[in-house]
C-alpha cells in the first residue's frame, strides 16, 4: 500500500513517517510540502519522492495521505485529497472551525474515503487499560474527572492564530476531551473556561482551565496550559484523576520513563520506555484501509472535540457557562 | 504561664490538647466535652479538670485562652460566649459556617476587646509555608496557573455532623478553606470562582464528596483546587507555574521515612502525617501562644480568615447555580 504525506508542518509527521516506512505492507512513496527545503529533506530521509505541486502529488498512485499541515490548512488539504479519492489520516484538531469540520466529514463521505483523526493517545497501552478498568465498572459509576494535558510552549506556527486557530486551548483540550468521550461514551453538556496569556509574550492564549459538565452530570476539569517550563524534563503530560462511586483511578499516561541526568547537555530528561502510541495509530489507519472498515477515530470525534474548544473560547470571552449546541451530522 | 482550656475533644480537640501539653509555660486548666468517658480519660492523662459545658468551666477556673475545637456550626455560639467572658480565643478553621456568622464573630471579639486566632493550619505547614515564601520572593516569576489538590477519607460517616451541609458546609467549606486561605495569602484576592460539586451516599452510610474549583485571582492568576473525600488518607499536592519557573510538591513523594511491617495496621487518617520535626499544629499553637503573651498580631488575621470563608461560600453558590460567581459583586449584594 502506497501512502503519501501532506506537509511536515506538524512535528508529529516525523513520527508518522517513521512508522509508515517501517510498516511491512506500506510504502511511503510521496511527500508534498509547501516548504520546499523541509519537503526535500524529508523526502531524502524517508526515500520518498518530493512534490512541490499538490495536484501532481495527488495524481500519483498513493492510496492514502497523512495530513500534518498547519491546522487552518487541514480543510483545503482534506478536500483536495478526498476529491482525489485518497483515504485520509488528519492531524488534530480536525479543523479550526466547526463548520469546516462538518464540510470535511461530508466531502469524505461523498467521495467514499476514510477520514480518521489523529488522536494517538487512544493507542497508549496505559490508556487502553484505563478504558478497560472504567468500562468493567471496577470503580463504579464515574462522577468526576480531573484531567491535564500540559505542554511546553511549541512556538512556530502554533502561536500564529491565522494558521493554528488558537493557542493552548486549541492545541491541548482535544486530547483529553477525546479520551473522555471515548471512555465514557457520552457528550458534553456545558463548558466554562478561564483562558489567558500569562507565560509568554505571544498573540494566542498560553494557559487556561476548562470545566465541563457531561450529559450524565459527570464533572470534568481539563488543564490545557503550555505551563511546563523550558527546564521541564519532558514535553508535557496527559493525566486523569477519575472518581467513581466504588473507587478512584489515577493515570499518568507517560509515567513509564526513567530519568536521565545529562551532564553533557546540562539537562534532566525523562527517557520514555513505553510502547509508542503513534505506531498504534498508524497501524490502525492502515488496517482500516485494508479492511475498508469505518475508522476507529472518526471525523465526528474530531468535530465534537472541536465544539468543546469553541465553547471554551466563547465561555472565556463572556465569563459565562456555555451550553453546547451540537451541530447535526 | 498561659492558662488554656480546650473546648471540644473530637479529632482536632485531641490533637490540640496533645500539642499544648508539649509547649512550655502552658497549663491546661480545663477541658469541655459532652462525652463523659472521654473527659474522664483525658483528665487523668493531662492532669486537668473536665466540664460538660463551657459556662461551668469559665465559672470555676481561671482561663487566659479558650481553644475552640468544635464543629463549624458551633463556632459562632462558643466564640461569642468566650468573647463576652473576656477570654482570648483560638478557634478551629473555618472561622464561621457562613460569611454572616463570621462577620458577627469578628464584631463580637472587637466589641469585647479580645483577640481571635483562627487555625488555618496550612500556613504553619512547612511545605506550604515554604512554597508561599518562594512565590513571594519571585522564584516562579509572574504566576500563571496554580494547581492544588487535597484529599482525605470522607469524614462524612453515618450520623456525623460533616454529612450535614447546614452544619459543616460540606467539602468545599470544610476542606477547601485550607487551600482558599493559602491562595489568598500567596496570590491576593479572588476575582471570580466557578465550582462543580458531586456527592453520593454510599452503602455504608458514608458520603462521598468531590469538588473541582476554578478561581481567577485579581492579579490574573488562574487557580484550580481539587477537593476529594474519596481517599484513604490525607493526600495533598500543588504545582505553581509561573513565567520563570514552576514549584511542585506531592505529599506522597515527600515522606523521608517509610516503614513497612508484616502486619500493617489499617488506620484511616484524616490529618497530615507527623512530619519529622514540629507538626503544623504545634507550630501554630506556639505562634498563637507567642502572639498572646507578647500582644503581637498573628500571621493569620480574622479578616483574612473571613475572606477564605467568603471564597468558599461563593464556590458553594457557584456549584449550586452552575454559574461563575464574582466575589466583589457578591460582596456588594450581601
Amino acid at each position: 500500500m502506497k501512502i503519501g504525506i501532506i506537509s511536515f508542518a506538524h512535528m508529529h509527521a516525523l513520527s508518522y513517517a517513521h512508522f509508515l516506512s517501517e510498516h511491512p505492507e506500506v510504502e511511503l512513496t510521496a511527500i508534498w510540502d509547501e516548504d520546499v527545503s523541509r519537503g526535500t529533506e524529508m523526502a531524502g530521509k524517508f526515500q520518498a519522492e518530493f512534490f512541490s505541486d499538490l495536484d501532481s502529488f495527488l495524481e500519483t498512485d498513493i492510496h492514502a495521505v497523512v495530513i500534518c499541515s498547519e491546522n487552518a490548512k487541514h480543510k483545503e488539504h482534506v478536500f483536495a485529497a478526498a476529491y482525489a479519492k485518497k483515504h485520509i489520516l488528519c492531524e488534530k484538531p480536525i479543523a479550526t472551525e466547526v463548520i469546516d469540520a462538518k464540510a470535511m466529514i461530508d466531502v469524505c463521505k461523498e467521495e467514499g474515503v476514510i477520514l480518521q483523526v489523529a488522536y494517538p493517545v487512544r493507542f497508549s497501552p496505559v490508556i487502553q487499560k484505563v478504558k478497560d478498568i472504567i468500562q468493567s465498572g471496577e470503580i463504579g459509576e464515574v462522577l468526576a474527572i480531573n484531567g491535564t494535558n500540559h505542554g511546553q510552549m511549541p512556538g512556530g506556527w502554533f502561536i500564529e492564530k491565522e494558521l493554528s486557530g488558537g493557542g493552548s486551548a486549541t492545541d491541548h483540550i482535544v486530547h483529553v476531551m477525546d479520551l473522555i468521550r471515548w471512555i465514557l461514551q457520552e457528550e458534553v453538556a456545558t463548558v466554562y473556561a478561564e483562558l489567558d496569556t500569562r507565560f509568554y509574550d505571544i498573540d494566542v492564549e498560553d494557559c487556561g482551565m476548562v470545566t465541563l459538565e457531561l450529559e450524565s452530570g459527570t464533572i470534568v476539569s481539563i488543564d490545557p496550559s503550555w505551563s511546563r517550563p523550558k527546564t521541564f524534563p519532558t514535553w508535557g503530560d496527559v493525566t486523569l484523576e477519575i472518581i467513581g462511586t466504588k473507587g478512584s483511578l489515577s493515570v499518568d499516561a507517560f509515567k513509564q520513563h526513567s530519568m536521565l541526568y545529562d551532564d553533557v547537555n546540562k539537562k534532566v530528561q525523562q527517557l520514555s520506555w513505553s510502547a509508542n502510541m503513534d505506531q498504534g495509530l498508524v497501524y490502525d489507519f492502515v488496517n482500516c484501509i485494508k479492511k475498508g472498515a469505518n475508522p476507529s477515530i472518526t471525523g465526528e470525534d474530531g468535530l465534537r472535540t472541536l465544539e468543546v474548544v469553541k465553547g471554551a473560547y466563547e465561555s472565556a470571552q463572556k465569563n459565562q457557562v456555555v451550553t453546547l449546541n451540537r451541530i447535526e451530522l | 504561664m498561659l492558662k488554656v482550656a480546650v473546648i471540644g475533644l473530637g479529632k482536632m480537640g485531641q490533637r490540640h490538647l496533645e500539642n499544648w501539653s508539649l509547649l512550655p509555660d502552658v497549663k491546661i486548666v480545663g477541658l469541655v466535652s459532652g462525652n463523659q468517658d472521654l473527659l474522664t480519660n483525658l483528665n487523668s492523662k493531662y492532669n486537668t479538670q473536665g466540664f460538660s459545658n463551657m459556662q461551668d468551666l469559665l465559672a470555676s477556673v481561671e482561663v487566659d485562652v479558650v481553644d475552640i475545637c468544635l464543629p463549624t456550626y458551633l463556632h459562632y455560639q462558643y466564640v461569642s460566649e468566650a468573647a463576652k467572658a473576656g477570654k482570648q480565643i483560638i478557634c478551629e478553621k473555618p472561622l464561621g459556617r457562613t460569611v454572616e456568622e463570621s462577620k458577627e464573630i469578628i464584631a463580637i471579639c472587637k466589641k469585647h476587646n479580645v483577640q481571635l486566632y483562627i487555625g488555618q493550619t496550612l500556613r504553619f505547614d512547612p511545605e506550604y509555608a515554604n512554597a508561599h515564601e518562594q512565590v513571594i520572593k519571585g522564584v516562579i516569576g509572574n504566576p500563571g496557573v496554580v494547581r492544588l489538590s487535597r484529599g482525605t477519607a470522607s469524614p462524612a460517616v453515618k450520623d456525623s455532623w460533616y454529612s450535614n451541609h447546614e452544619k459543616s458546609g460540606g467539602i468545599i467549606l470544610d476542606l477547601g478553606i485550607h487551600d482558599f486561605d493559602w491562595l489568598l495569602w500567596t496570590f491576593g484576592d479572588v476575582e471570580r470562582v466557578l465550582a462543580k460539586h458531586v456527592s453520593r451516599d454510599l452503602v455504608d452510610g458514608k458520603k462521598l464528596e468531590y469538588a473541582l474549583v476554578t478561581l481567577r485571582m485579581v492579579n490574573g492568576t488562574i487557580a484550580h483546587v481539587e477537593l476529594s473525600w474519596a481517599k484513604k488518607g490525607l493526600e495533598t499536592s500543588f504545582e505553581l507555574a509561573g513565567k520563570d519557573g514552576m514549584i511542585t510538591s506531592n505529599s506522597k513523594e515527600s515522606q523521608p521515612i517509610v516503614v513497612t511491617v508484616e502486619e500493617q495496621p489499617s488506620v484511616v487518617s484524616y490529618l497530615s502525617n507527623n512530619l519529622v520535626g514540629d507538626s503544623p499544629i504545634l507550630r501554630q499553637l506556639k505562634h498563637f501562644k507567642e502572639c498572646i503573651i507578647n500582644e503581637i498580631p498573628p500571621i493569620v488575621t480574622p479578616e483574612e480568615a473571613l475572606k477564605a470563608v467568603e471564597v468558599a461560600e461563593a464556590a458553594i453558590q457557584s456549584a449550586a447555580t452552575s454559574q461563575p460567581v464574582n466575589i466583589t459583586e457578591r460582596r456588594a449584594l450581601l
